[in-house]
């Protein structure tokens, strides 16, 4: 609930569109991350920055909380709505504000999708590097919200790696410039702090993007192997060989199947797991860099491979990895989306134990992932109608990475604090690390009114201000297995 | 060896002395961050060694202490490399002291800075406590980034222990070219070379442009016959000296971040990052009114220190807040103050 006398002041505000219809509301009610649905009980699309301003100050005067949403693409909740506070989409911030070839940057504001940047830098010979599977839809403030990554990012980073300045809105209204004049900025670090914060610190409003010159070649290899494991090691053999792909993707057989009977890319049905290579670089080098890395494959045991140089193969080969996730869609009414990442080596390990979590909660997983960063994506599939199947699917998605927290991973697969309590990871481990990130927020946010809940635990759900709560979850349910 | 032990326990003991900690390696930038009265230095020193390096996963995780020039030994050892290519101001350098400071080599606007390859941290809190940040994978955006956040934070928010960093394999052919010019047909031949494929530095110093190729062998004809006529090709001697900051000045070198299309100040000394970093020597910092870059203090030449002061625009004061939250009893030193007071 939004008091009545909040609703009032934001509808004093001029280019704001207030959307108070619960018709109209119900389609804000989560992000990707569907499993979890709050509906907003108000949602306010500013027009103008003076409307956004003048929002953040009605909410701030009243201590009403808000949840910044792009367009609510993303896996990992940090659009959900809360029950008490107002939803803000920046949507309508889609302008694209300065292109320049000559210092190879775009300024744009937060409503930009990922791929109309690159779309509008095409014409100066430009791109821009990070690109995650929704960057059709997704946009460059979400983007830097959840530090991003994508198919090119061990080659070319995260989206922290490819963005040189902000503007952010702090919860007060406040508008600072975040990135320095060049390249290094006085004190400390703001710019790649806000990376990642998943709009707990403050709201993105502006973001200058680093672009880089298209390379000259492209090319895509395909292997297919007769088991997870060889591809594995065969993702590890192509880093060791001082290769470094602009892409690294996996998938294994059931991901391989459902994509190739939705989009027929012309993947290898026989095989048990596919990886598909992207090498980029210039003209003259391209040949023998998919020399040295066929030879690679081959030693490393693919039993088919195929090469993909001109435009037009490589977008088939891809179209299948893209196309990876709603193909599954079609297979399974519901599917639940891990992401976390691991060290390439436990690849094959970690592969095994997910194939024997599938079969001990008898859910059928599909892995398609980033392989060359060990950034996997287990799709687990339900039926969400089978209560049975939704429980089921919840005790088993908290178990994939819980299984390697000794190996170190990290797990980004987060959900706001209630239903997924084994997904919500703390980010840091010792005495004392909770407690700075709970300083941290109160240097940005000292009133806790940005998306409060998301992601750190607020006091009510960790009863003491700095005590670790880490394996709280593997208390309360000693049934389930932890590896 | 593992010193977590004894350091622990030498910040507890400082803690109780209400005096700041600076956190020092190898002490090599005492000329960035002299030690004061009042100060207590504790030393990383020995808190060295490697704690794990699997390098088909391109990463290493170290001790503070590790003297950098082992770090690149056991890199080098394996084909591979440190891309953001820290300056060293003596063979005492450590890890420790590159993540504290956040300096970049002549590579940075190609291939990045220490903090787009710091992957995690274990760092001392200002409580004394232990606590680990980020992890040893590509990508981890769980909590917040406090692993980046104490890169070039200069000791002010913990004593850090160990860090993963990111590594990538050594470039099959590196060679640099120069071309003798004056500054400013160096910054427009810097403008005009931003592009080129295998670019992995651009720089100005003793009156020649300085470009350095990275890659394959296949594709260095391409990025030679692509440079302007006149540059020869050259040893990387003259970039070392641009990253170390191996110039000989008179008056105090202060450090210009800006616009790589700014105008050339007079008391340049060294154009570095495709002309975004500069290094001026001058008594007095003085900036021209349309002068878009930053000026900062960077190391003291003949005449005595001059007045310096901290930011206090907006994002000045937000960073000031963050350290007294981080750190509310003030247990280590304050980020300096590094700006020109006129």
């Amino acid at each position: 609930m939004i008091a009545d006398a909040v609703t009032k002041a934001l509808r004093q505000i001029d280019d704001l569109e207030l959307i108070e219809d619960p018709s109209r509301r119900k389609v804000y009610e989560s992000d990707g991350l569907t499993a979890f649905a709050q509906m907003p009980p108000l949602v306010a699309l500013p027009n103008s920055l003076q409307a956004l301003q003048a929002v953040l100050r009605v909410c701030h005067t009243h201590h009403v909380p808000m949840v910044a949403r792009g367009a609510g693409t993303g896996l990992s909740g940090g659009a959900t709505p809360l029950a008490n506070g107002l939803l803000i989409g920046l949507a309508k911030f889609n302008r694209i504000l300065e292109i320049d070839p000559i210092k190879m940057t775009a300024r744009v504001e937060p409503g930009v999708t990922n791929l109309a940047i690159s779309k509008a830098v095409a014409s100066t010979g430009l791109f821009y590097a990070p690109d995650p599977s929704s960057q059709i839809a997704c946009t460059i403030g979400g983007n830097v919200a959840e530090n991003s990554g994508g198919v090119h990012c061990l080659k070319y980073g995260l989206t922290l790696h490819n963005v040189c300045a902000l503007k952010v809105m702090l919860a007060d209204g406040e508008v600072l410039s975040l990135g320095g004049t060049g390249l290094w900025e006085d004190g400390l670090d703001l710019l790649a702090l806000l990376h990642g914060s998943e709009g707990l610190l403050g709201l993105v409003i502006e973001v200058t993007v680093a672009l880089r010159p298209m390379p000259e070649a492209v090319t895509v290899l395909m292997a297919g192997f007769a088991d997870t494991a060889s591809a594995a090691h065969a993702v590890s053999a192509v880093i060791q060989a001082g290769v470094l792909p602009a892409g690294l993707e996996m998938m294994d057989r059931l991901a391989i199947q459902a994509a190739e009977d939705f989009v027929h890319a012309g993947y290898p049905l026989e095989a048990q797991a596919l990886l598909l290579c992207e090498l980029d670089g210039g003209a003259d080098e391209i040949d023998a860099l998919s020399c040295k890395v066929q030879a690679v494959l081959q030693a490393a045991g693919a039993q088919s491979l195929v090469e993909a140089s001109d435009a037009e193969a490589r977008a088939r080969l891809w179209l299948g990895r893209k196309a990876a996730f709603p193909a599954v869609g079609r297979i399974a009414p519901d599917y639940y989306c891990m992401d976390g990442t691991i060290p390439k080596r436990f690849l094959a390990d970690v592969l095994e134990k997910i194939s024997s979590l599938s079969e001990q909660y008898d859910l059928r997983v599909a892995n398609v992932f980033h392989a060359g960063d060990g950034n996997l994506h287990p799709l687990i599939l339900y039926d969400a109608n089978d209560t049975d199947q939704f429980q089921r699917g919840g005790r088993g998605s908290g178990c994939p990475f819980y299984l390697d927290l000794r190996k170190r991973r990290s797990d980004h697969g987060r959900a706001r604090g209630g239903a997924g309590e084994e997904a919500l990871d703390q980010g840091c481990s010792g005495r004392g690390g909770l407690a700075q990130f709970r300083r941290l927020k109160a240097a940005f946010d000292s009133e806790e009114l940005l998306n409060p809940g998301k992601a750190i635990p607020t006091l009510n759900r960790c009863a003491e201000f700095g005590a670790m709560h880490v394996h709280q979850g593997a208390e309360k349910h000693p049934e389930l297995p932890r590896f | 060896m593992d010193a977590t032990a004894t350091l622990q326990r030498l910040v507890r003991q400082a803690l109780t002395l209400d005096q700041p900690i600076l956190p020092e390696g190898g002490g090599t930038k005492r000329f960035l961050r002299p030690i004061t009265a009042g100060v207590q230095v504790v030393s990383t020193a020995e808190h060295q060694g490697i704690l794990h390096y699997h390098p088909d996963e391109l990463v290493i995780r170290v001790r503070a202490g590790t003297r950098l020039s082992d770090l690149h030994e056991t890199l080098r050892e394996a084909g591979q490399c440190l891309p953001c290519d820290p300056p060293s101001f003596g063979a005492a350098s450590t890890v420790g002291g590159m993540v504290a400071s956040g300096l970049a080599g002549p590579s940075r606007p190609y291939v990045g800075g220490v903090r787009d390859y710091v992957l995690g941290m274990t760092v001392i809190l200002p409580s004394g406590d232990v606590a680990t940040f980020g992890g040893d994978v590509m990508k981890n955006v769980a909590g917040y980034d406090i692993s980046r956040l104490n890169v070039g934070a200069m000791g002010s928010l913990g004593l850090i222990l160990d860090v993963a960093l990111k590594v990538l394999p050594n470039p099959e052919r590196v060679q640099a070219y120069r071309l003798a010019c004056a500054a400013p047909v160096a910054q427009q031949q810097m403008l005009l070379q931003r592009r080129l494929p295998g670019l992995s530095a651009c720089a100005y110093f003793n009156a020649g442009l300085l470009v350095r190729y990275q890659g394959s062998e296949q594709a260095r004809p391409a990025f030679e016959k692509a440079l302007a006529p006149g540059f020869e090709p050259v040893s990387g001697e003259d970039l070392d000296r641009v990253r170390d900051l191996a110039f000989d000045h008179k008056g105090h070198l202060w450090r210009w971040d800006g616009p790589v299309d700014a105008a050339v100040n007079d008391d340049l000394v060294a154009m570095d990052w495709g002309g975004a970093l500069r290094w001026l020597a001058a008594d007095q910092a003085i900036k021209a009114a349309d002068d878009p870059g930053a000026i900062t203090w960077f190391r003291q030449g003949e005449a005595p220190a001059p007045e310096l002061g901290i930011r206090g625009d907006g994002v000045g004061l937000l960073q000031q807040r963050l350290k007294q939250t981080l750190d509310p009893k003030g247990a280590f030193i304050d980020y300096p103050a590094l700006r020109p007071v006129l």
